[in-house]
């Protein structure tokens, strides 16, 4: 690895086992996760994904509905050891992470609120205490979209303190999308903090939207439905002027790669240019005009036929930002998917295009300090 | 450069758009703001017949309204039939597609009839 390369991860994943994250949980929902953590147990011993041991959460992959794989799943998905994680990385030669959950992936479409809450201050506490000591490792505060007054309670209680840099939203099966007034109270706190969101969603398609992938496979629920989640939040906050009502708020997309974005921005610009006075009011300029605040990260970064091919896909972003800002670069280790960065540094770009993507527009964004 | 008298001003009413023909040219005729506005009948975006369009206002949402919904602007706002362009009667700039113009022409009215110079 180039040593005066600095890189930073943007997604980075950590297994919070029930048990664990019992011991920072309120009554009576620390006696949910005590019960479940017997079934987490076995799943871990076997490599699971694990979906089933948080009641509920359980819609999409690994839910036991899915014919198993031929051959199975034997790969390790998951680190629930820290100083492992951290070797790990070295490893890979990043030199700094924001972590994110494994099992509440899934923690939008669980149905009771106060349940959701309780889980992710548990998550939270647990981070700090278990995780953010390590060096080089920052947490993404987990909230509920499911409670949003108590996750702006929870955001300004803990938000940039303990290596807390940026707000994580859980995007796979949320309902309603982030555009929603429903949310405001979240931004209004990530803002006053400085904090950006990040939304994470899920190898998930929610019967709920879209319409019809409900069909797809782990292929095309893989494939697919990590962008399809970012894309169907960023229109809600875009269609919902959530960059003219938050014009400080900062946003990052995750897993989605990055081919989704001028797919979106130039079909939104269409848009705006048929129905500005009537549906999109908030806007005096093209939408591509407001993404200054959005970062999108780059994992699972697209493969095309040609090494060289990746920089266009770069370009045709930086036509809409002015600039190279805007794209960070994330590992999401340890899952099966993840990218090493020796991927993206094979690609041909230019060195200060490849400086800003691997490290330095994330250190920015998420004020993660240098080494 | 010439005048051309047209029709009498009182038939143009507030809101409303008139379509002549001159020197095989059309160009609609339009009251907005109050006063006489003469623009071609042609979109600058893709060439479709934009003084056929709607005359309508336009919503503004926003910190300026509070975020509540305001229409504003009613029968200044011209909305090309063909893809929704839309321009600002009294300035005949694009709101949303800029920068694009409307073609105007100077429109006066002389003795209670309209007249444009073309």
């Amino acid at each position: 690895m180039r040593k005066d390369l600095r890189i930073v991860d943007c997604d980075v994943h950590v297994r919070e086992l029930p048990d664990e994250l019992a011991r920072h949980c309120d009554m009576p929902w620390r006696k949910a996760l005590e019960a479940i953590a017997p079934a987490a147990a076995v799943s871990s011993r076997f490599g699971s994904v694990g979906d089933y041991i948080v009641p509920g959460l359980a819609q999409g992959s690994g839910d036991g509905s899915d014919p198993l794989w031929p051959g199975g799943q034997n790969r390790p998905l998951f680190v629930a050891d820290p100083a492992q994680c951290r070797r790990d990385l070295d490893g890979l030669g990043i030199e700094s992470a924001v972590l994110f959950p494994d099992l509440l992936l899934k923690l939008a479409v669980q149905v009771d609120a106060d349940y959701a809450m309780a889980v992710a201050r548990a998550y939270n506490r647990w981070l700090i205490d278990r995780w953010l000591p390590v060096d080089g490792f920052y947490g993404a505060l987990c909230i509920a979209p499911q409670d949003p007054e108590g996750s702006a309670a929870e955001i300004r209680e803990l938000g940039g303190k303990h290596k807390m840099v940026c707000v994580y939203l859980p995007a796979a099966g949320v309902n309603p999308l982030y555009g929603h007034r429903q949310y405001h109270p979240i931004y209004e706190a990530a803002q006053e903090l400085g904090l950006p969101v990040s939304l994470h969603g899920l190898a998930m398609c929610h019967p709920t939207f879209p319409c019809q992938l409900e069909q797809f496979d782990e292929v095309g629920r893989h494939g697919f439905g990590h962008s399809l989640q970012m894309a169907a939040n960023f229109y809600h906050l875009m269609g919902n002027g959530i960059p003219v009502r938050f014009p400080e708020l900062k946003v990052s997309f995750n897993e989605g790669g990055l081919a989704w974005v001028p797919w979106m921005m130039m079909r939104l610009n269409n848009e705006y240019l048929e129905w500005r006075g009537r549906l999109l009011p908030f806007y005096k300029e093209r939408p591509s005009h407001y993404l200054g605040n959005f970062r999108f990260s780059t994992q699972p970064a697209e493969e095309p036929e040609h090494p060289r091919d990746y920089l266009k896909l770069l370009e045709l972003i930086a036509t809409f930002t002015g600039d190279h800002d805007t794209v960070i670069y994330a590992s999401d280790w340890p899952h099966h998917d993840f990218q090493h960065p020796g991927r993206l540094l094979k690609y041909p770009m230019p060195d200060e295009v490849r400086r800003k993507i691997m490290g330095a527009n994330a250190a920015g964004f998420f004020g993660i300090p240098g080494p | 450069m010439a005048d051309h008298p047209l029709m009498p001003a009182s038939e143009i009413a507030e809101g409303t758009c008139s379509l002549v023909t001159v020197n095989g040219v059309e160009i609609g005729i339009f009251r907005a703001g109050g006063s006489l506005r003469a623009y071609r009948n042609r979109c600058p975006h893709d060439g479709g017949p934009v003084c056929a369009g709607t005359i309508t206002g336009t919503l503004a949402q926003g910190p300026e309204t509070g975020w509540q919904p305001r229409w504003e602007r009613e029968g200044e706002i011209l909305y090309c039939p063909w893809h929704g362009s839309d321009f600002d009667l009294c300035t005949g700039r694009a709101l949303s597609r800029k920068p694009l113009r409307l073609k105007s022409y100077p429109v006066r009215v002389e003795n209670g009839t309209v007249t444009i110079t073309v």
